[in-house]
């Protein structure tokens, strides 16, 4: 008899093969997919500012070409490092005024973990309109908050009152939002995102605004 | 001819994975909610399952068979993370809306139940038309399910109204318990069928 291997030996090599010809094709994959993926989601957030923003009397949005260049973050929380980050696309009009930001606004208590939102405002902190960037709701149920019925509360709504909005689980009481049956939670998230984003911005409102100033006139700058 | 025609269709009624073995229940519960949603994820699903009965079939021979498992979960799993990929790469608005169920599909035992008792048994061609069939199967099941569940509890079709006005959706069918009653329901009937083509065989 030959020196057979033993059968325990066969085991971990076919496996371990098996893994590594899985790990490199997945490593493949993803560095040929990255750059397309980064411009992908690239891609959305422009789309994204492009929708939340106020439409001009023929429908074009009053954004500037890229207004991505012009991104101001702050981090909700300075102490922590790893705090959740806000980020402001202002909107340019054609005379180079400040006429609104693209709030992007990440919620942590969504039902099925985090949820993207883009939040159009005018300069004094009136909503215009709110885009969904990612999600992962109960499909046909918390998914519905990118449903006109829901979302189409939002736009109009103003905070520069120092008020917040309040959600309602049903019209016959008074609030501000009525959330959907059977997704509490998710309204709750969209809402509580809303006003958080809203009230960060009118809180830091010079300090935003002269920051943006500052990008416009570095940029000009350079030119 | 007939065997293979027989593979292939088999998967679609007589076999049905989700209606008759009963496989996959976690993510088909789960997603039914719209029309929309059970396509999507009977295609996805399809597409993996193709692909994994086609690899498995291929190195059935080698696999050894005490790490059977780990080594189809592996490929399962490969195959699951590269159609995520490339679907976030270059379908961006598919993705948007799928993404939800792509990583279910790991955890979804048809998948891993095919590769265990057919395709680590058979040939190549004949792992692909019961990939194809279940895949099938399993995608009809999930409008059959779903369309019930969208039109009783949110009064549309694929997002399409149905109703006016005063038509008052009944939410339980679109909430978990209403996945289960009709789920019941059709086992219930598909049950009925097959006996009765059996008799009728016999």
């Amino acid at each position: 008899m030959g020196k057979a291997k033993p059968p325990v030996a066969k085991n971990i090599i076919v496996l371990t093969l098996i893994t590594i010809i899985a790990g490199l094709a997945l490593a493949l994959t993803y560095n040929f997919t990255k750059p397309a993926i980064d411009e992908a989601e690239r891609a959305n957030i422009l789309k994204s500012i492009k929708f939340v923003f106020q439409k001009d009397s023929e429908g074009n949005p009053v954004y500037v070409n890229a207004p991505d260049a012009q991104k101001i973050e702050y981090k909700l929380n300075p102490d922590d490092p790893a705090s959740r980050v806000i980020e402001f696309y202002p909107g340019i009009n054609a005379n180079n005024e400040i006429v609104g930001y693209a709030i992007k606004n990440i919620s942590g208590i969504g039902f099925g973990g985090d949820i993207g939102f883009m939040i159009g405002i005018d300069i004094d902190g009136k909503i215009n309109d709110i885009y969904i960037l990612s999600m992962a709701e109960t499909p046909g149920l918390g998914t519905k908050i990118d449903e006109p019925g829901f979302k189409g509360q939002f736009p109009g709504k103003s905070m520069a009152t120092g008020a917040t909005l309040e959600i309602t689980k049903d019209n016959s009481q008074s609030g501000d939002i009525v959330a959907i049956t059977g997704a509490t939670i998710s309204s709750r998230a969209m809402t509580t995102c809303v006003n958080q984003a809203v009230k960060y911005y009118l809180a830091h409102k010079d300090e935003i605004i002269t920051a943006t100033k500052e990008k416009i006139n570095a940029e000009g700058g350079q030119k | 001819m007939t065997k293979y025609w027989s593979e292939l269709t088999k998967g679609i009624v007589r076999e049905n994975p989700l209606l008759v073995l009963l496989l996959g229940l976690c993510p088909s519960l789960a997603v039914t909610t719209s029309v929309q949603n059970g396509i999507g994820m009977g295609l996805a699903a399809t597409f993996v399952l193709v692909c994994s009965n086609v690899v498995i079939s291929m190195i059935r021979n080698i696999i050894p068979p005490k790490v059977r498992i780990p080594a189809f979960i592996v490929v399962i799993a490969s195959f699951v993370t590269i159609v995520d990929l490339v679907l976030h790469a270059y379908m961006y608005d598919l993705w948007k809306s799928l993404g939800l169920f792509i990583p279910l599909i790991v955890v979804n035992c048809i998948i891993l139940g095919r590769a265990e008792a057919f395709a680590s048994r058979n040939s190549v061609f004949l792992s692909f038309l019961d990939g194809i069939g279940m895949g099938l199967g399993f995608t009809f099941a999930l409008i059959l399910l779903s369309s019930i569940r969208e039109i009783l509890g949110n009064g549309s079709f694929a997002g399409i109204k149905l109703f006016g006005e005063s038509f008052e959706p009944a939410v339980l069918m679109i909430l978990p318990p209403g996945a289960f009653i009709t789920l019941g329901f059709i086992v219930a009937g598909v049950n009925k069928l097959n006996s009765r083509k059996k008799k009728e065989g016999e």
